[in-house]
């Protein structure tokens, strides 16, 4: 009853979010069109004009395409993982920040894969993939693992939705027109919160959080191994996917603080998402950033030690050539949250905030250099060798493109947060009641060790029990 | 005034010489190299092979389309054999059918010039090689379990008579799959030779292999070259494609297994929870129409 009363008083907090939109929402979702529609335009014109006015050529075949396809997988893996993490071992301030996890995996799931699609020269050539697919190759690997993946992030985070639904169609204060009110009904499923529906929930909850974990971990593999199975110089490494899960989960660590932050703005949500917060997640991003440069370290040392001629090829180009976006994505991107989060005066949330942006920056321009500078040193040579030839330059069409996918990774998320509330209330009013029984027991816990050796024992056996 | 008087001459001096010296450039031809091969083949017929190339500043250019004739040349006499035209190597092929007459001096030695006329400010080229006719005949012969091969050799002389061949050496090869494989030489004295085949060649799928005998870069006779097929391999069975490999249409076991093991695991979780979803909405349902 008091869960319920709780959940009434959120929602009646929230409820405004959903109902009322400002004139502001809606210049920016048209703005976001506009992103999105001109990035239509270049795709029409690239499938017209093929892909000779990208920058790619038969040396460079990836271009920032297959940047940003890796980058907003990375983020959705990320989302799963920090999300599934914190819900699995049941980390008391996940609340909050649960709902912005689980729609960046959704989001950045949606958008990711559209870029391959993007690479493709001939895309009528597309069913064959699913028509004739070879087990062997890594392609079928990923496409099987994201359609795997996709399911079962799909699945979760309807499972964390349900609740919300059954509350929002259960509200008697709402103005919500009543369409709205039809789609929650069906989608709450029948759901009443009965000891039974709420076990069911728990259950299968806690099992696709720890799948998602995993899946997210295989399906970011298969991503690297897309890479390390080949020969390529700077590919072919055996910890390519360790630093792929890594490097994802940092970059995603860094867009979850950034819509963290972008939320907590917008719908004035400082009670509910706190510093506490920010340090919490802040301090995934300087775990995350100190595992990845040991692992770019690990990475460059071996090949820089090896002197294989064409390894030394990249090392030479990465340090002359990209010299200053090599420095910004390992040196600026890692050491900064690093300084920020390990110097405890820093940490604020604006310093924060400030060291995800350029953390995701950073990463984003990591793998342009995963991809690009190896592609332009082959280890075959090419019938021509004109400059234009073997150099990469992204051309406005991929520009385009790429901010039309960022522009539609941002409307997705808006429109979801004006669908349900960017706050998951039960999730919230639980964690709330689960804190203060565990305070009023561990009250008694010290009641009983200051009191008599006979209580001690009974708080002891009933511990004993409930674990 | 006297320097300026001096000045102006200078000045007219050098752009008169400035001049003249662009012209001489404009004028200057371009150096052409020709290259000669022949080689007298298996059917008695013989192959002239010419490479043209012209000086460029980063080598040698080869020439495109450009007309090179063949004649053949002996004491002062000259008659034209036929015309080739380079290809984008700048190579170019004659073949002298058998029973080209070639004119032959005294002792019986044939020339036979290749000569490019020049295009434009390319020059024209010369290049001539001389040979001396030479009959060869080889037999393949199976005793005793040995392959043996059997090489006659005769020159024609001054007066057509036949002249058995001394103290010369033939080289052996087999046809390989891009190249010739040499397996061994074969020395010729009194007009004969023989050289015992090795048994560990392997030939195509049937054991068939194809064999050349070659006399080459002799300063008398020339290339001669004459081929033969026999069933000499020794390796029977074509290749076998493994059925499941990275490579083959079929995937490895272990790559199928794993991959069905992770995929029934994750699979049947997602239908566990959706099971579950079906049992909330079936008691929902329940409490609905309660």
């Amino acid at each position: 009853m008091e869960s319920n009363k709780r959940k009434q008083e959120l929602l009646k907090e929230f409820l405004p979010q959903l109902e009322k939109t400002s004139l502001a929402w809606y210049a920016w979702v048209a703005f976001l069109l506009g992103a999105i529609f001109f990035g239509i335009y270049c795709l029409v014109l690239q499938i017209l004009k093929g892909h000779i006015i990208t920058g790619m050529r038969d040396n460079v075949v990836w271009g920032v395409y297959i940047v940003n396809f890796i980058f907003f997988m990375g983020i959705s893996y990320a989302g799963a993982l920090v999300s599934g993490s914190m819900h699995l071992f049941k980390t008391s301030w996940r609340g909050p920040i649960l709902r912005i996890a689980e729609l960046t995996t959704i989001v950045a799931l949606l958008i990711g894969p559209l870029y391959i699609l993007l690479c493709i020269g001939r895309l009528d050539r597309l069913p064959f993939l699913f028509m004739y697919p070879r087990i062997q190759s890594p392609i079928t690997w990923d496409v099987i693992a994201i359609t795997t993946d996709l399911f079962g992030c799909l699945i979760y985070l309807y499972l964390s939705f349900i609740r919300d639904f059954a509350l929002l169609r259960d509200s008697e204060d709402t103005k919500l027109p009543k369409w709205r009110i039809n789609i929650y009904t069906w989608l709450a499923l029948g759901y009443h919160d009965t000891p039974t529906q709420r076990k069911r929930i728990k259950n299968v909850t806690n099992i696709m959080s720890a799948m998602i974990i995993a899946i997210a971990i295989i399906v970011y593999s298969v991503l690297a191994w897309i890479f390390s199975v080949t020969l390529q110089p700077g590919w072919h490494s055996t910890i390519f996917g360790p630093y792929f899960v890594i490097a994802a989960v940092f970059s995603g660590a860094g867009v979850i603080i950034i819509l963290m932050r972008v939320f907590r703005s917008i719908y004035h949500l400082e009670k509910y998402i706190t510093k506490q917060h920010f340090v919490g997640v802040g301090m995934i991003l300087m775990i995350l950033s100190m595992f990845f440069a040991y692992f770019t370290f690990s990475e460059y040392l071996t090949k820089w030690y090896g002197s294989k001629k064409l390894d030394d090829n990249l090392i030479q180009i990465l340090f002359t050539q990209y010299f200053w976006q090599f420095v910004f994505s390992n040196y600026v991107g890692t050491l900064l949250p690093i300084i920020i989060m390990g110097i405890p005066r820093f940490r604020t949330i604006n310093t924060i905030t400030f060291a995800a942006i350029v953390a995701v920056f950073a990463l984003w321009m990591n793998r342009y250099l995963i991809v690009v500078p190896t592609l332009e040193t082959p280890y075959m040579p090419i019938q021509d060798t004109r400059p234009d030839w073997i150099l990469y330059k992204a051309t406005w069409i991929e520009w385009s493109l790429t901010f039309g996918g960022i522009g539609t990774f941002c409307l997705l998320f808006t429109l979801a947060a004006k669908f349900v509330p960017i706050i998951p209330i039960s999730e919230v009013a639980d964690a709330e009641l689960e804190m203060s029984a565990e305070l009023a027991k561990g009250q008694n816990n010290h009641e009983a060790t200051v009191t008599s050796p006979i209580k001690k024992q009974i708080v002891l056996k009933k511990e004993a029990n409930d674990l | 005034m006297i320097y300026k008087s001096i000045l102006f001459r200078q000045s007219l001096i050098i752009f008169l010489c400035s001049i003249m010296a662009s012209f001489q450039l404009m004028a200057q031809n371009t150096a052409s190299t020709l290259e000669l091969k022949e080689l007298k083949t298996s059917d008695d017929s013989r192959i002239f092979s010419v490479k043209l190339t012209g000086e460029g500043e980063a080598g040698a250019i080869p020439v495109f389309q450009a007309k090179v004739d063949f004649f053949t040349t002996a004491e002062g006499k000259s008659e034209l054999l036929g015309s080739a035209s380079t290809n984008r190597d700048g190579n170019a092929t004659f073949k002298a059918e058998k029973g080209t007459r070639f004119l032959k001096d005294k002792e019986g030695t044939s020339v036979v010039k290749a000569s490019f006329n020049g295009i434009g400010k390319l020059n024209s080229a010369e290049a001539s090689v001389k040979f001396k006719e030479l009959n060869l005949q080889i037999t393949l012969s199976e005793k005793d379990s040995l392959n043996t091969i059997q090489l006659q050799a005769t020159s024609v002389g001054p007066n057509g008579e036949t002249i058995p061949l001394k103290e010369t050496t033939f080289n052996l090869y087999v046809q390989g799959l891009f190249t010739k494989l040499k397996i061994g030489e074969c020395f010729v004295d009194a007009g004969t030779g023989a050289f015992e085949f090795p048994k560990n060649i392997p030939g195509d799928a049937n054991g068939n292999l194809k064999i050349f005998v070659r006399l080459e870069e002799n300063e008398i006779y020339g290339e001669v070259e004459k081929t033969e097929n026999a069933k000499w391999g020794n390796h029977r069975s074509g290749f076998v494609e493994p059925s499941r490999s990275l490579w083959s249409s079929g995937a490895p076991i272990w790559m199928i297994t794993t991959l069905l093991i992770l995929l029934t695991g994750v699979w049947s979780h997602y239908l566990y929870a959706i099971i579950q979803l079906i049992k909330i909405r079936k008691e929902g349902k329940k409490i609905d129409q309660k």
